[in-house]
């Protein structure tokens, strides 16, 4: 099976299977929602009975946000202008490549629990994905959750270690470098495009650490293992054995998540939105791209499960793996 | 050692300024060593009613001779800046010899006089720190009469910073100011004004007439203040360009083998035509209009609004990427600044353009001491320069960088006055901090630029506000003329504003200026509801005790009749005037002064429909209350539309954020 029939049959078997995609989306709405109700009534009691509720409510104002951020500390202090438009995806994008991702209290115990959530339906999520045939059943589905959770979740402890790795020992160290060496530089330019070089390795190996990851989850449902690291060793072996498919399937996919961006970038509502209908209507636009980005998240999981069971069928003839005992 | 022809001389009928400090300057810039070696003649005369009987200069670059300096120990306190510099940032200006020069003969003969070298010292005037080296004294044999001239030869050796303080190089960019031995100002007292370089202050001294050598590596474009009176090519690679400027009172220049130069010629009607000359970075060659623009619109306005430039010339730096240079004031030339990505309206080059340009009126023209009220003209530019941006561009619309500040986003939905955008964020960060009137060197480093940029912009604007812009723009233009080429004090000012406005100001200068008061009304609680009597009302000549609801204090019935009542409170100890607004469902209104000396009022009101909201202040006529959320109430609970609006697109943020986390599982 080649890259593209990977990639269009693994979005196939995403949408063959819409409830792993609710279920994706109703965990990110059960931790985002209640802290957004606590952020609901910061701003509420905020603006108080003051007229600046007509002018939030017509736009964004800058006068009243002077005010609040200087005395606003904790979950407060994550909010402003930026959370608007294209804005919140860039500065995501941003943190991820600077490193800061896991930096800040205020947030981390909400993406701890999403990660551990996530860790917990990978293993679901793939065995669907990787059986297609196999029946639908919920217990079977929580079973594989429950039986690969652990080794996930050492994967993701080794994955933390080298995401951390990457910025310690190479991102970091280079944009030192970048600014180290260009101390004599006179033009932006240059310098930008030494940043922008920095930045693309570093997305490269964040790219590449996270297909590896990628490749041993799968390995891990596929061919049953327990060892996290034997698991990332497979995943590594079989990237590097299987370089232009699993590049190439990356790639494609990484374009389809450039277009759903810059598509969001162009039509995500800005601060205009003055009756429900339009608050409305600017929510479910963002759920939208919510849901595009799980679509996209649990795509590739489902393609690249295609293209590791096709290759594994490939070099050697099919045999049957024994799962978990189903009662 | 300097014997060029004087252009212009000092004496000249047409002179705008006093011109009792001048200068003659040659200096050889080495682009390897970072260095400059020069020599200077300072013509100086007492215009004092008292004799001299000693000279005080600035040796300003000897601020980052070492750590042990009073600019370096201060900087240390600001947790914002890099509290030691780099090793090619030290820095210094080492005076060789000093002569008190006789009067020459002729004018080539060579210089003669009373070598003064020995009698050198350094004076530590604010902080008595013995290691601080900023400030020369040489003890003169005679007094210098009032009246009286006297010629002064130096030579010195200077090593070049990597810029701080907006002085120095980055590469092959070199940017020059504060370069040389300058003489501090001579008071009517018969004490000098010369202070110690600070980490938070600029610059003061006398007006003249500069004519200045340099001597840089041919090839590389070279701007100065002043004219180009010509290039002469020397053997070795070199050329020395002569720059001579009247009636200013500071000199600096910049050279660099990348420079781009244009030119325009800026003309308005009952203005004098300035020739407008760009360096630029090449970079930003699709800027230079907007470089152009920006300082047309500070001529014009600052020249409408308060008096016309006089100079006929101007030149603008673009300073190179990184090199610290940017947003500086120097007599007929500045230094702007802008990014290689900077998408119009977010501020960059059009802001910092005007706001330099800005300068050459209150800086340069009226030449306040800006180490003592650093504010006279830091404030009354920034105030200026927001008004004249808002006028030539409208608002300012929101912008965050990204990539560690290289790429930008602009939301244009979001936008800003120019005035409060930044400037009240600014000055909230230093409430309870020293009070304006405090001498500027004696700010706290930190609070310094709160209190000398943002307060005073936003007591102008406050000022614009009360008393309109008619009378504002008469008392600035009033002070501009009276003191242009002068050196004006605070008092100076508060006189002309009282003497213009024909009000008596002093109450608000105190509160604003002599005190650091905080600003704070609000609106503590509404009540409307219909009329009610509850207790003892007359009804056929007997007090009776009342029984129906709607019924007057006279026991009459009363129908559709409310009574509001609102209190209003002043929260800080700031005190000044307020208005006060009742606004009622039926479109009805009823405003008050409040004079705020008493720490709350009640309003109580009765009219035929309930209170829609009551606002403090409602047309945000002073701008220095910090907290204008509080200023106004609706009686009615409010929609929870805004703040599900905002927390929704927060959820989305945040689950975005969840999103971006799976990179890492």
């Amino acid at each position: 099976m080649n890259v593209l029939k990977n990639f269009a049959a693994g979005l196939g078997r995403v949408l063959k299977s819409p409830a792993l995609i609710l279920w994706i989306y109703f965990a990110s709405v059960l931790i985002a929602l209640p802290v957004s109700l606590a952020v609901k009534n910061i701003l509420h009691e905020s603006f108080g009975m003051s007229l600046v509720n007509e002018n939030m409510r017509a736009g964004f104002d800058l006068s009243w946000f002077g005010e609040f951020s200087a005395g606003s500390s904790g979950l407060a202090s994550t909010f402003g202008p930026w959370v608007t438009g294209i804005v919140p995806v860039l500065s995501n994008l941003e943190s991820l490549l600077d490193g800061k991702l896991l930096r800040g209290g205020t947030l981390l115990l909400a993406g701890g629990a999403f990660l551990l959530l996530w860790t917990f339906f990978a293993g679901g999520i793939l065995d669907r994905y990787a059986n297609p045939g196999a029946p639908r059943l919920r217990v079977r589905f929580f079973a594989h959750c429950g039986d690969n959770f652990f080794s996930f979740l050492r994967l993701l402890a080794i994955s933390l270690a080298l995401y951390y790795a990457v910025f310690r020992f190479a991102a970091n160290p280079l944009h030192s470098w970048v600014e180290n060496s260009t101390r004599d530089v006179t033009t932006e330019r240059t310098v930008i495009f030494y940043t922008a070089a920095v930045y693309a390795l570093t997305a490269l190996l964040l790219a590449f650490f996270t297909l590896v990851f990628d490749y041993a989850r799968i390995a891990i449902v596929v061919e049953h293992r327990r060892s996290a690291l034997f698991a990332f060793l497979r995943g590594l072996r079989f990237v590097f054995s299987n370089p232009v498919r699993t590049c190439g399937l990356y790639l494609l996919l990484t374009a389809t998540g450039l277009v759903l961006f810059g598509t969001y970038g162009y039509a995500a509502p800005g601060p205009g939105q003055a009756t429900w209908r339009a608050v409305v209507g600017a929510f479910l636009l963002g759920q939208a791209f919510i849901l595009c980005r799980i679509v996209l998240k649990l795509w590739f999981l489902s393609s690249q499960t295609l293209l590791f069971q096709s290759a594994q069928s490939a070099a050697a003839p099919a045999q049957a793996m024994p799962g978990p005992t189903v009662l | 050692m300097a014997t060029g022809a004087w252009p212009v001389s000092a004496q000249d009928s047409a002179a705008l300024s006093p011109r009792n400090a001048n200068y003659n300057i040659r200096v050889h810039l080495d682009p390897v060593q970072k260095t400059l070696e020069g020599s200077e003649v300072i013509t100086w005369k007492n215009i004092q009613p008292v004799p001299a009987r000693e000279l005080q200069f600035h040796l300003y670059w000897n601020a980052w001779k070492n750590t042990r300096s009073t600019w370096l120990r201060e900087n240390a306190l600001r947790p914002s800046r890099e509290s030691r510099l780099r090793p090619d940032s030290y820095a210094y200006c080492d005076v060789k010899t000093l002569v008190l020069l006789s009067e020459a003969k002729n004018p080539s003969d060579p210089p003669a006089g009373a070598d003064l070298t020995a009698q050198m010292r350094f004076l530590s005037p604010d902080d008595g720190n013995p290691d601080d080296s900023t400030v020369m004294a040489v003890a003169l044999p005679k007094p210098v009469a009032p009246g009286a001239t006297i010629r002064l030869a130096l030579n010195w050796k200077s090593q070049i910073p990597r810029t701080v303080a907006r002085t120095g190089f980055r590469g092959n960019f070199f940017f020059l100011a504060q370069w040389f031995p300058k003489l501090g100002v001579f008071q009517s007292d018969g004490t000098w004004n010369c202070h110690q370089f600070h980490t938070h202050t600029e610059f003061f001294a006398d007006y003249g007439v500069y004519d200045v050598q340099i001597t840089a590596p041919a090839g590389w474009l070279l701007g100065a203040t002043g004219i180009s009176y010509g290039v002469t090519r020397n053997s070795g690679g070199t050329a020395t360009h002569r720059f001579v400027q009247e009636d200013v009172h500071d000199f600096a220049w910049t050279t660099s083998p990348d420079y781009r130069e244009a030119t325009r010629r800026f003309e308005h009607p009952g203005l004098r035509p300035v020739d407008m000359r760009l360096l630029y970075q090449p970079e930003h060659a699709s800027q230079v209009d907007r470089h152009f623009r920006a300082t047309e619109a500070a001529l014009r306005y600052y020249g409408t609004w308060y008096g016309g430039y006089p100079y006929g010339h101007i030149t603008i730096v673009d300073p190179a990427y990184g090199s610290g240079a940017g947003g500086m004031e120097y007599p007929t030339l500045f230094t702007a600044g802008t990014r290689y990505l900077a998408p119009f309206g977010g501020g960059q080059p059009e802001g910092v353009t005007v706001h330099e340009a800005g300068h050459q009126f209150w800086y340069g023209i009226v030449g306040n001491n800006e180490f003592e009220h650093a504010w006279l003209d830091e404030g009354f530019n920034s105030f200026s320069d927001a008004r004249t941006l808002e006028t030539a561009y409208g608002p300012t619309a929101y912008m965050q960088r990204f990539f560690r500040g290289f790429f930008p986003v602009m939301l244009r939905e979001i936008s800003a006055s120019r005035l409060l955008g930044s400037r009240m964020n600014d000055y909230r960060g230093v409430l309870r901090s020293d009070a304006q009137a405090t001498p500027t060197f004696l700010y706290y480093p930190e609070t310094a630029s709160g209190i000398t940029y943002s307060l005073t912009a936003l007591w102008l604007g406050t000022l614009e506000r009360t008393l309109g812009w008619a009378t504002l723009q008469k008392i600035m233009s009033t002070h501009f003329e009276r003191w242009k080429f002068k050196h004006p004090r605070p008092e100076d000012f508060f006189a002309v504003a009282g003497e213009v406005s024909g009000r008596d100001l002093t109450p608000f200068f105190d509160e604003v200026h002599r005190k650091a008061a905080v600003f704070d009304y609000a609106v503590e609680s509404v009540a409307s509801e219909e009329v009610k009597t509850t207790g003892y009302v007359q009804r056929n000549g007997k007090l009776v005790i009342s029984e129906a609801k709607d019924l007057s204090s006279s026991g009459a019935p009363v129908q559709n009749v409310y009574e509001t009542r609102v209190v209003v409170r002043r929260l800080g100890d700031g005190i000044l005037p307020v208005e006060v607004l009742l606004k009622f469902r039926n479109g009805e209104e009823v405003r008050d002064i409040w004079d705020g000396k008493n720490t709350w009022k009640l309003y109580t009101v009765t009219r035929p429909a309930k209170l829609d909201y009551a606002a403090v202040d409602p047309a945000r006529k002073l701008l220095l209350d910090t907290n204008y959320t509080n200023n106004s109430r609706r009686f009615e609970p409010q929609s929870d539309l805004p703040s599900v609006k905002w927390a929704s697109k927060w959820m989305i943020w945040l689950q975005d954020f969840l999103q971006t986390l799976l990179f890492l599982a």
